[in-house]
């Protein structure tokens, strides 16, 4: 039986394993791997939750009261709650160094996607020209993935966009915010196609509308922000259970992954890792290994182990992220109208905007806010927090916010490298990102197209609450080890394969060569599914 | 915490609790906000014109209204401002027999409406009244630091 060492468990990697483990592969697992805390009262729904908890602030707000969002220059609204605190803890010896970008790193059992939204976008086969192989390969890996996760969706005015594939499920119910938005869009849909290329339809999501083996469908508990307590929401720790189903997978928690070693031959030997908590370094060996640290990991653990090795400081070019803008927005037929707690969190809407190159395409994720905190909100507002209690409670309702996305292309001049530094243990991560010219139009055009469409279904965007996300904050990565039919450094074949290492595969985001403007990590499992496919 | 803090917090959260929901905050709220001010350095500030809004603030939930009025447009970072928000952070947290009721205005959309105008205009006297109060203090007193970046 072949062997397989794979690092990390985040979305990539355990579909990767699910994958090879299924071929008959003997599958170990390191992973850094803080684990989630037990869920509280699974039972019950948001209200029931504040009502029946001992100490319901220390769960909402955490026990140093960090999820208080204080003003803050970068304006950003939410962060991740305490609940999911976790998926960001970083072990020590860990450090980095950002310019133009500001990062997030998970080290977390199921990694980031831990604390996602459960947005799940296939790539269209125009956004798939600069990848090495055909969409019908990939195709069938969103249809595996879907089954095996559960993908809620409909064939709508955004099928355009985000193509069918096998195994959706059908979508939940939508909250009336939510349904009132789309009742106003099919009024006025001719002149937002015609107009502005805008449609509107149901999002893609990794929830259940069915029970999916021992998983329930979605009961409307509304706790989807600080954690589904019941499993419906997709997370990919519930596919590493299913891992440690197999008698083959064994599963290494709280190692941390520095380098890999390799022969003359540039085969490599083994895997190097840290015990996370401190101790002496362990070395992994099998015949082949795969890197699913997230994009920017792998990156650093391969950057690492040629500077170990050769000496060499190499800078890998191309990094990619998705430049997001958060515009809230009022809907003024909702205003005064009470809101139900008792409904899906995330977003239920999206929203796409057509262009001439279809790899300009922008996305729009549209969440109508229920239950999530209404501070931030409150305190961005032009008054003081007792008026400013009254609007929002009154408006609670009649809330949203559009996510949109822009694409993004390699550019060189995006680099991530490792610091040259003397005596240190581990090089700290260098990375350097810069917008390219003309963004600001893009930027522009999106922002008065999104505004637009709002305003002909009734919505205004409050002056000042508009807010242009740094880069780094979409947290889609990738692009730095770049899929390519030419041999080139630093590159893989179509399989995920090293060109410089041939049994080394990477299976997360480092090897795409295009990011379109659409939410990664459906894309991330279907390719770990498709590499396991062709290449194992 | 010296008893002397303690007293002056549960004192202050009174305070803005009345000015924020109408009514006295309950035991399990006081102790919220004095762990707060244990566990976070963030709702301290050294800054001169910081504490003099503050104190004027915390002298009843009327002066706490007219002091945020000026603060929530030009002193967002100030120490008064990050109490208020953490106060409503608690507010919201707990349940409605603590804090904030969800219920709604329930008198229909124009009248809501026009409960709306009038709250705005209210606001802008007091801004108003909190300007000429606080703009020549601020001049000569300095402002408030910008809070660093929290969040993720
Ligand atoms: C708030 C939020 C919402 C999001 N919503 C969406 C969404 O709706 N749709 C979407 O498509 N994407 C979303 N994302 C992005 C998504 O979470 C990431 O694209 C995805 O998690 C990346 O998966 P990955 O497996 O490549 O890496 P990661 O999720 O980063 O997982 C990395 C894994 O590797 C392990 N690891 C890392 N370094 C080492 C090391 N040195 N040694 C050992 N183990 C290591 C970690 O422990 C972890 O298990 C969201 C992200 C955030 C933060
Ligand atoms: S509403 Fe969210 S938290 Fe509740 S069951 Fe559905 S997915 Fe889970």
């Amino acid at each position: 039986m072949d062997s397989v060492v794979i690092v990390g468990s985040g979305p990539s990697a355990v579909h990767f394993a699910l994958s090879v483990l299924q071929k008959g592969y003997r599958v170990t697992m390191l992973d850094v791997g803080y684990s989630k805390p037990p869920a509280v009262n699974p039972g019950d729904n948001f209200v029931a939750l504040k009502e029946n908890l001992a100490d319901p602030v220390r769960y909402f707000l955490g026990e140093r009261f960090e999820g208080v969002v204080l003003p803050n220059p970068e304006k950003e609204f939410y962060g991740i709650p305490p609940s999911k605190d976790y998926v960001l803890r970083h072990p020590g010896g860990f450090t980095f160094d950002a310019r133009g970008f500001a990062p997030f790193f998970s080290f977390a059992q199921g990694g980031i996607a831990e604390a996602w939204t459960g947005g799940c976008y296939p790539f269209n086969a125009a956004e798939i020209t600069d990848f090495p192989f055909d969409y019908a390969e990939l195709e069938r890996a969103y249809a595996e993935v879907a089954a095996r996760i559960g993908v809620i969706g409909a064939p709508d005015d955004l099928a355009r966009f985000f193509p069918l594939h096998e195994n959706l499920l059908e979508p939940l119910e939508l909250d009336v915010h939510s349904a009132l938005l789309m009742s106003e869009y099919e009024k006025r849909k001719a002149w937002l196609n015609r107009r502005l290329r805008c449609y509107f339809g149901r999002t893609r999501i990794a929830t259940l509308s069915r029970d999916l083996g021992a998983r329930k469908k979605c009961s409307y508990l509304g706790r989807c922000l600080w954690g589904c307590p019941t499993d419906s929401f997709y997370t990919p720790s519930i596919t590493l259970r299913e891992c440690l189903a197999f008698p083959h997978f064994t599963y290494q928690p709280g190692l941390r992954v520095t380098h890999f070693e390799f022969d003359g031959a540039q085969r490599v030997i083994s895997i190097v890792a840290e015990p996370a908590a401190g101790g002496a370094p362990q070395a992994f060996s099998a015949d082949r290994f795969a890197l699913a640290a997230g994009a920017l990991n792998s990156t650093k653990i391969y950057l690492e182990s040629i500077f170990r090795s050769t000496g060499e400081r190499v800078a890998l070019g191309g990094l990619m992220d998705n430049r997001q803008i958060l515009m809230p927005f009022v809907n003024l037929r909702m205003i005064g109208k009470p809101c139900n707690p008792e409904s899906y969190q995330y977003h239920q809407l999206g929203m796409g905007i057509e262009s001439d190159d279809p790899r300009g395409y922008v996305h729009g994720q549209i969440t109508t806010l229920k239950t999530a905190m209404l501070h931030p909100i409150a305190a961005n507002l032009p008054c003081d927090l007792r008026t400013a209690a009254f609007l929002v409670h009154n408006m609670h309702a009649a809330l949203g916010i559009v996510n949109v996305n822009l694409h993004d292309t390699r550019r060189q001049g995006n680099f991530v490298s490792l610091a040259e530094e003397t005596g240190a243990k581990d090089s700290r991560l260098i990375i350097n990102y810069a917008p390219e010219n003309g963004e600001v139009h893009r930027l522009r055009a999106a922002i008065s197209t999104v505004r637009r469409a709002l305003l002909h279904l009734g919505c205004i965007v409050p002056p000042g609450m508009l807010h242009v996300r740094p880069m780094g904050a979409s947290v889609h990565y990738a692009g730095t080890l770049p899929m390519s039919r030419a041999k080139g450094r630093h590159t893989t074949s179509e399989t995920c394969q090293s060109h410089e290492f041939p049994n080394l595969f990477i299976v997360d985001g480092a090897t795409f060569p295009f990011l379109p403007a659409k939410n990664i990590t459906f894309s991330l499992m279907a390719n770990a599914v498709r590499v396991a496919s062709r290449a194992f | 915490m010296m008893p002397a803090d303690a007293a002056r917090l549960r004192r202050e959260c009174e305070v803005f609790c009345r000015y924020l929901i109408g009514r006295a905050p309950g035991a399990y709220i006081l102790e919220k906000y004095c762990e707060a001010h244990e566990r976070s350095a963030e709702y301290s500030s050294p800054a001169a014109f910081d504490r003099v809004l503050l104190s004027f603030a915390s002298r009843g939930p009327s002066f706490a209204r007219l002091a945020d009025s000026y603060a929530c447009l030009f002193a967002r970072y100030s120490s008064l401002r990050r109490k208020l928000i953490l106060l409503f952070s608690i507010l919201e947290s707990a349940s409605a027999q603590h804090g904030f009721s969800d219920a709604v205005d329930g008198s229909g959309q124009p009248v809501l409406f026009v409960k709306i105008v009038f709250r705005g205009v209210l606001f802008a006297l007091r801004l108003a009244l909190a300007c000429v109060l606080f703009l020549p203090l601020r001049l000569v007193l300095g402002g408030s630091p910008p809070a660093a970046r929290r969040g993720h």
